[in-house]
């Protein structure tokens, strides 16, 4: 194990900071997290903060660019030039908690393809990697911890009772604070239809939370609805005259949605009224998986507080996605 | 000519209630007398000539109930005080267009100057209690001796009439047992807001224990509909309320035949309900109208010369409707005049006792069944299930009153069944539920003072309205809760609390915070100025100074949230959320002002609270997060995820206002009605 990689595993606990990665670690297979599971924690060096983060390569047409070295990145902290130590490009086994909005919103058609795309979802995992379900309404209740058991997950899902208020800002910031073992990568999906009415979390306060912690973070949520126009014929029967779909109207936490996945390096993606949410989730993966993680050493900037990162790559048409900073104390 | 039937009261009472129209009642009077048998009390008057025919005894009369002969047990001639209530209309616009200055104070003259005239023709002994007809019905005086002076409470006019509440309201009030009732009312037969029709006060005064004379304002009468000719003209003024209307008007000539007023089918009941009374309808004579004072005095001479028969029903069923007859058979020339009977409804048999199963009840006789037995749980848990709340409520209206013996437990059932209609995302089921709570509003308000089950109505009414977080629909909850009972601090704070939530409900405020607009300043003095309001009185200041402060925090003004929920924190709270949701919003703040250890010590607090809430952990994960404690943060978040309470987190409910105290406002109205 290379030394930065070690003090990276630290940065995420100790820094209360980062993105931790450790390529090439033993994976603990699909048994649930214990804090057993963690590797042995090696000293900080002082004078230099040791960071991770994801990057997201793309051109044009959102296909992932693949074989590129640390040559290839600059990396800026604070607007400080920073020297790649390292790449890792899908080697580490990614975490992947779901977490689904069971308010009165989410509810009969839509959660049995909510648990067909997450059934799904686990096949296309890889063999190392897991699935944590989180239901939440005004309650967040992990329902399933990290396993690779789809009959658990699935049936988790079925059992689900909708109702109740939303606290999707509370949910968002215990999945964003829970722990996560370091020698992974963390990306968390929340499908919801983006309203709230029971958090105690503020929208400032949550971007706080996904300044200080690890995992990427993609939203799926609904991006239009159905219309249905019927009319009564004359035997009193019902029918429909014309189908359509309308455009989801501005939600008041959009704003709030777009910085969070900014911060975290993650995505929105809209589904419509009968999207298949099967590709929607593949696709959260498949952009989670298909990412770089660079490994530098934050050198000639401060250590504490925010530290915003800037990443290029100077290619011609070439997309870089990346989170915008992460916070060290 | 005169006669009047009194029987015990208790049934009466119960007869009464027997209407399935809603009105407004008294407060139940005792028991006159009745154990295992009924007195009937029949005056009877008798006249000869048009003079009255004196010193009859027992056995001149005849008296059938029922067709069943009867045994008078005594006749009483003597002179009994009587209670008088006069009814004076001052709906519509008397003497003036509803438009323009109302001679407010010369119409309160001429009343005045009226029940003078009234109370000398009345004895010492008498008392005198005078009731207006207007928008609703009004006290112009409570029962007093006719030695008291007499001063009108208020005079008001807004133009509209409950004519037909008033004439049950007046007819329901209790008589003592020595003592006879006499109602006189004049009016001009208009009505636009009572929640009875004519044929309902027909039917109470058909089983009401008192003399009803009704007099026709018929100038009045014509005058009032010249002017809405008028004023219904969409091309003029446009300003016409739908009436009803109990006569034709007849524009009255100077010259020329006597003007006709003819009675609709509402002005036959009417004069049926004052005749079945043994009292009747007084119309114009010529150019001249019967006064109150004029009907007064020939009442009260048929008082003078009447009899008493007092009698205990044999040989008849007890319940039911009996019809009396009265006769003096040794002179066919005597004029015999008696009401024509009385009712007594028996109690209902006993519910069937309840089934075997205790699956919770499904349907409205279910649920009423269920409600009976007092099996309010039941009641609640199958309330839960309902999946259509719109047919539930409709069901409920159109059944009519499952206890019109009981008052105020139909009303009290209604706010049961409403709840699901309330909280349904169904279409139309939140206006079909409001629309019944509107129309109950109405039935509960007591015709003279407030009472203590219309007060409790009107808290658990605005809880749920509150817990709808819509707050354009509650606006008209509190006013009228307002109106009714001004000053109450419970209703004094729903008016904040409905004015605070148009900010959240908007969309314009998060749960928790973060503006997307912020909010007028008069919007702000508004909400703040009906916070303080309920700050100022005892009962509600502390949880008044809570939801100001979470306002002002709202608004950034962290300094003044703070000093205000520091004061909260100096008044000892007995209830649990309120004394949690001071310590949350004590942390929110301080986090707010950068005080970070403070506020995780006031959210420490909240949690020593309630343990188990999610929102004290979730605000303390976000509070270790941010000092930089990720350990505990962590265990926070594994808290929060795992060990959940069954119960309610104060803060879900906090946007909800008062609705956490729906519970028990809907107990007391319960052991109101037991």
């Amino acid at each position: 194990m290379s030394r930065i990689r070690q003090r990276v595993v630290a940065s995420a606990i100790v820094v209360a900071g980062l993105m931790a990665a450790m390529p090439g670690a033993e994976p603990t297979g699909g048994a649930a997290v214990s804090p057993q599971d963690a590797p042995q924690q090696p000293t900080f060096r002082s004078g230099a903060t040791a960071v991770a983060v994801d990057v997201t390569v793309r051109d044009r047409s959102r296909r992932s660019i693949t074989g590129l070295a640390a040559t290839d990145f600059q990396v800026f902290d604070n607007g400080v030039r920073q020297e790649v130590a390292e790449v890792s490009y899908g080697k580490l086994p990614i975490d992947v908690t779901v977490a689904l909005d069971v308010s009165y919103s989410v509810t009969g058609a839509l959660l049995e393809r909510l648990r067909r795309g997450v059934v799904q979802l686990m096949g296309d995992l890889g063999r190392e990697d897991r699935l944590k379900l989180m239901l939440f309404n005004m309650r967040v209740t992990r329902t399933t911890d990290f396993t690779r058991d789809v009959r658990s997950v699935e049936r988790a899902i079925r059992e689900a009772t909708a109702g109740g208020g939303t606290a999707l800002l509370d949910a968002v910031s215990v999945a964003l604070v829970s722990s996560a073992t370091p020698d992974r990568r963390q990306l968390v999906v929340f499908f919801t239809d983006g309203g709230d009415s029971s958090s105690i979390t503020t929208p400032a306060m949550l971007t706080a939370v996904a300044q200080r912690t690890r995992a990427t973070l993609t939203f799926v949520m609904p991006g239009s609805f159905p219309i249905l126009r019927t009319a009564v014929g004359s035997s009193g029967d019902v029918r429909v005259v014309s189908a359509g779909v309308t455009p989801a109207p501005p939600r008041p936490l959009d704003a709030l949605f777009r910085t969070l996945a900014a911060e975290t390096g993650g995505s929105i993606l809209s589904v419509g009224a009968s999207t298949d949410l099967t590709a929607t989730f593949r696709r959260a993966l498949e952009e989670f998986r298909s990412t770089y993680v660079l490994y530098y050493n934050a050198r000639g900037v401060d250590r504490g507080g925010y530290h915003a990162i800037e990443v290029r790559v100077p290619r011609e048409g070439v997309v870089v996605q990346a989170r915008r900073g992460y916070f060290s104390s | 000519v005169t006669a009047g039937v009194r029987v015990g009261v208790v049934l009466l009472a119960a007869a009464i209630a027997s209407l399935d129209a809603q009105v407004p009642r008294p407060a139940p009077p005792q028991a006159q007398f009745r154990t295992s048998t009924d007195v009937v009390m029949v005056d009877v008057s008798v006249r000869a000539g048009g003079q009255p025919v004196a010193s009859l005894r027992a056995e001149d009369f005849v008296l059938t109930d029922n067709g069943v002969r009867q045994q008078i047990e005594s006749v009483e001639a003597a002179a009994v005080p009587i209670d008088v209530t006069l009814v004076v209309d001052l709906s519509g616009n008397p003497r003036g267009p509803w438009v323009g200055h109302v001679p407010v104070s010369k119409i309160a003259r001429e009343v005045e100057s009226e029940l003078q005239a009234v109370k000398r023709i009345l004895r010492s002994d008498d008392r005198l209690r005078v009731l207006a007809v207007d928008r609703g019905v009004q006290q112009l005086s409570p029962l007093l001796p006719v030695s008291a002076e007499l001063r009108l409470a208020r005079v008001e006019f807004d133009g509209l009439s409950a004519l037909y509440d008033s004439l049950a309201t007046a007819l329901l009030q209790p008589v003592e047992p020595a003592r006879r009732h006499v109602v006189i009312a004049r009016t001009k037969g208009l009505d636009t807001i009572s929640s009875i029709n004519a044929q309902a006060v027909r039917a109470i005064a058909e089983q009401a224990d008192a003399l009803f004379h009704l007099v026709m304002m018929e100038t009045a009468l014509d005058s009032d509909a010249a002017l809405s000719s008028f004023q219904c003209n969409p091309t003029l003024m446009g300003l016409c309320w739908p009436t009803k209307r109990f006569w034709v008007p007849f524009q009255r000539r100077l010259i020329g035949p006597r003007p006709v007023h003819q009675l609709l089918p509402d002005g036959e009941a009417l004069a049926a309900a004052a005749r079945a009374t043994g009292g009747d309808l007084h119309r114009a004579s010529g150019i001249l109208e019967p006064t109150l004072a004029g009907t007064l005095r020939k009442t009260f001479e048929d008082f003078r010369s009447s009899y008493v028969l007092r009698y205990t029903p044999q040989g008849v069923s007890r319940g039911g409707w009996h019809t009396i007859a009265v006769t003096v058979p040794k002179s066919r020339s005597y004029s015999v005049r008696a009401r024509r009977g009385y009712g007594i409804d028996e109690p209902a048999a006993p519910p069937p006792p309840a089934p075997a199963s205790s699956a919770p009840p499904r349907t409205l006789p279910e649920f009423t069944a269920a409600y009976e037995r007092g099996a309010y749980q039941s009641v609640l848990l199958g309330l839960r299930q309902v999946t259509d709340p719109v047919r539930i409520i409709r069901d409920f209206e159109e059944g009519g009153n499952p206890w019109p013996a009981i008052p105020g437990r139909e009303a009290a059932f209604a706010l049961d069944l409403v709840e699901p209609g309330v909280f349904s995302s169904r279409n139309g089921a939140q206006e079909e539920a409001l629309r019944m709570m509107e129309r109950f509003t109405r039935l509960i308000r007591q015709p003279f003072e407030p009472d203590v089950f219309e007060r409790y109505w009107h808290f658990a009414a605005l809880t749920l309205v509150e817990g709808m977080l819509r707050p354009s629909l509650a606006d008209a909850f509190v006013t009228r809760a307002l109106e009714r009972f001004p000053g109450e601090p419970r209703f004094v704070l729903s008016r904040a609390i409905v004015t605070d939530q148009r900010w959240v409900a908007g969309g314009l405020r998060g749960a928790a915070g973060g503006t997307t607009s912020p909010p007028a300043p008069a919007y702000v003095e508004s909400v703040r100025q009906q916070y303080e309001a309920a700050i100022a009185l005892p009962e509600t200041a502390t949880e008044a100074r809570i939801r100001l402060a979470w306002f002002l925090h709202g608004l950034g003004r962290h300094a003044e949230a703070l000093d205000l929920l520091e004061r909260a924190g100096r008044e000892p709270v007995s209830e649990l959320s309120l004394r949690y949701l001071r310590q949350l919003f004590l942390g929110h703040v301080l986090v707010a002002l950068d005080r970070r250890d403070e506020a995780i010590e006031a959210y420490q607090r909240a949690r020593s609270e309630l343990p188990k809430a999610q929102s004290a952990r979730v605000a303390l994960m976000n509070a270790f997060l941010a000092r930089g404690d990720r350990d505990e943060a962590e265990s926070m978040a594994e808290q929060v995820q795992v060990e959940q309470s069954a119960e309610m987190d104060p803060w879900w409910m906090y946007w909800q206002g008062q609705y956490r105290l729906y519970p028990q406002a809907m107990g007391r109205l319960r052991g109101l009605i037991r």
